[in-house]
């Protein structure tokens, strides 16, 4: 089969995979404010869908960098095998209703396909990597306090009337879930299409005003159209399960949500804060593809814990955090079965 | 494209202060009712009559007006079943309000001079425990916080009404000079000038609940 087709073959596993994060992660920043009925379904998949393209197109490149050290895919075969189980374990957990972790399911699946070809795993970075698994909720959490308690007082002292409150909220909602969409699509953009950097089928093109398009922005637009797609045909499903699940938000609460979540995937993103802290002698966040589900429901917990504790859905979510440890392992084992099967099934080229 | 872009929730605002207007306006046409039917000012009092039942309608128009955009524009999603049991709760207000004056313009009940002030002070009490929940209403929409002080004073007045409603009731049984269906009569009116400060009452029990919603 001719080259070029069986590459775009290969290429359909990651546009799965922004498929399934499309349909998971997407849900994450407006099924809140879709539960809560403060915003549509139709205008929160459009939304979404445009901003998480701009992103990934935008500002893709950070987190991805941070991936391929983790595993440098060498053969597009192999890269096909790693996304497709990430991908397949994520369609898998999301059947089952959990908001599960792209990040890890990709992790996971890499660590296979090191495994497999006998590639050494870097400890210092899948640490790196493991620790935001950790931080993400921690954070987003302290974040959702923060914003709570600022929002609260605000709100005590405006004195707004509760019909244009909810207006301000809407609106607040809406533009909180598109830099969420940007976060999610700069941070995740890794995931969907990390795996294909160094083995991508596309030529630099150059557009009519003389710009030029790389091939990994090639690939990182074609993620975030997949994305896309994945978000208007199968995220509704899980929108219903974030937010209302864990412990009742109100739409105020909702946004809180939202922006706390959303400024974690930034500052995981973020290659020009980065550049800033680095420059200037700083700590900075590594930059690193994050869970947007841990850092939401890290952020519905804060909430609940603003709010005194109560009324937390604690059974909902030790099913949620059991989903997160199954998901790595189970994309691992996914993987080498698969690479294991592309390499002496289907005799192709899984690493060089 | 107008439609678009227009501010529903604006109108909503508008359509609910209107509303706590026309109430208000109808309990202070009550009171004024009252006084005038109590001090034989006939003419006025018709006009009061007359205009207790155009508030009585307006109300019901801003009810059916506020509820027509807080179900179909779907402005205040988790709070507007609350909203709209408030407010329907509200209505009695300005139905107890004309049922009164009409009651009074139908049946003429005999008001001895010696209990004319005793009516006047309860209808007065019953119009200020209302206000205090109407304002209370208005507060629920903005400072949630200073409800508390408006439902307090609600229960204060509710309860300076049952006293007074008491003892005039006391004194016009202990009348000898009445025959028992004019104390009957004059007692149903009694209870029916205090009418209001027990709605008001009611609608502030479910304020107080409804506070606690109110959160973040």
């Amino acid at each position: 089969m001719d080259n070029t087709m069986m590459s775009f073959i290969f290429l359909s596993a990651g546009l799965f995979m922004g498929w399934s994060l499309g349909a998971n992660d997407a849900a994450n920043i407006f099924g809140t404010a879709v539960g809560t009925r403060m915003v549509k379904f139709t205008t929160a998949a459009i939304i979404a869908s445009v901003f998480i393209s701009l992103g990934a197109f935008i500002s893709g490149s950070g987190a991805s960098h941070t991936l391929g050290s983790l595993g440098a895919i060498n053969a597009i075969g192999g890269s096909f095998a790693v996304s497709a189980s990430a991908a397949f374990t994520v369609m898998l957990m999301t059947g089952k209703g959990l908001p599960v972790s792209t990040s890890q399911a990709i992790v996971g699946a890499i660590i296979g396909w090191n495994i497999f070809s006998g590639n050494p795993t870097d400890a210092s970075v899948l640490t790196k990597i493991a620790s935001t698994w950790v931080f993400t909720p921690i954070l987003a959490a302290m974040f959702a306090i923060v914003f709570f308690w600022i929002i609260k007082v605000g709100i005590e002292k405006m004195d707004v009337h509760l019909v244009k409150l909810y207006k301000y909220n809407r609106l607040a909602l809406l533009l909180a879930g598109a830099f969420g969409a940007y976060s999610l699509g700069a941070n995740n953009i890794a995931n969907v299409m990390g795996v294909f950097i160094n083995v991508s089928p596309f030529e630099t093109l150059t557009l009519p005003w003389g710009g030029l398009l790389t091939s990994t922005q090639q690939l990182f637009l074609l993620g975030g159209l997949a994305i896309a797609v994945g978000v208007f045909t199968y995220s509704k499903h899980v929108m219903m399960t974030v937010g209302k699940s864990i412990f009742k938000l109100s739409p105020i609460s909702a946004f809180i949500v939202v922006m706390a979540s959303s400024a974690v995937l930034f500052l995981f993103a973020s290659e020009g804060l980065y550049n800033f802290l680095t420059t200037r002698g700083l700590p900075a966040f590594p930059l690193v593809p994050v869970s947007q589900s841990q850092a939401v429901v890290g952020a519905i917990m804060g909430i609940g814990i603003a709010k005194g504790a109560r009324g937390i859905n604690y059974k909902q979510l030790l099913r949620i955090g059991s989903g997160w440890i199954m998901t790595p392992v189970i994309s691992l084992i996914i993987s080498l079965l698969s690479l294991y099967v592309l390499q002496n099934v289907f005799l192709q080229v899984v690493y060089y | 494209m107008q439609k678009l872009f227009h501010d529903y929730n604006k109108d909503l605002e508008h359509e609910i202060e209107l509303y706590i207007s026309s109430l208000h306006k109808a309990a202070l046409t009550f009171y004024e009712g009252m006084k005038d039917y109590l001090f034989e000012n006939e003419e006025r009092f018709h006009e009061r009559v007359h205009h207790t039942n155009e508030m009585e309608r307006e109300a019901d128009q801003h009810l059916k007006n506020l509820k027509f955009l807080l179900y179909k524009y779907n402005l205040i999603p988790d709070l507007s079943a609350d909203i709209l049991e408030l407010m329907d709760a509200l209505d009695d207000v300005a139905d107890v309000s004309k049922a009164v004056m009409l009651d009074l313009e139908l049946e003429k009940p005999e008001i001895l001079e010696a209990y004319r002030q005793d009516f006047k002070e309860i209808a007065k009490r019953s119009l200020r425990c209302t206000e205090a929940l109407l304002t209370g209403v208005r507060v629920f929409f903005t400072q949630i916080k200073a409800i508390e002080e408006h439902v307090e004073k609600v229960y204060f007045y509710e309860k300076e009404v049952d006293r007074m409603e008491y003892q005039l009731k006391k004194k016009i049984f202990e009348n000898a000079s009445l025959d028992l269906a004019q104390k009957m009569h004059l007692k149903e009116f009694v209870k029916r000038t205090a009418a209001l400060s027990n709605i008001s009452e009611d609608v502030a029990l479910k304020l107080a609940v409804f506070k606690f919603k109110r959160g973040i």
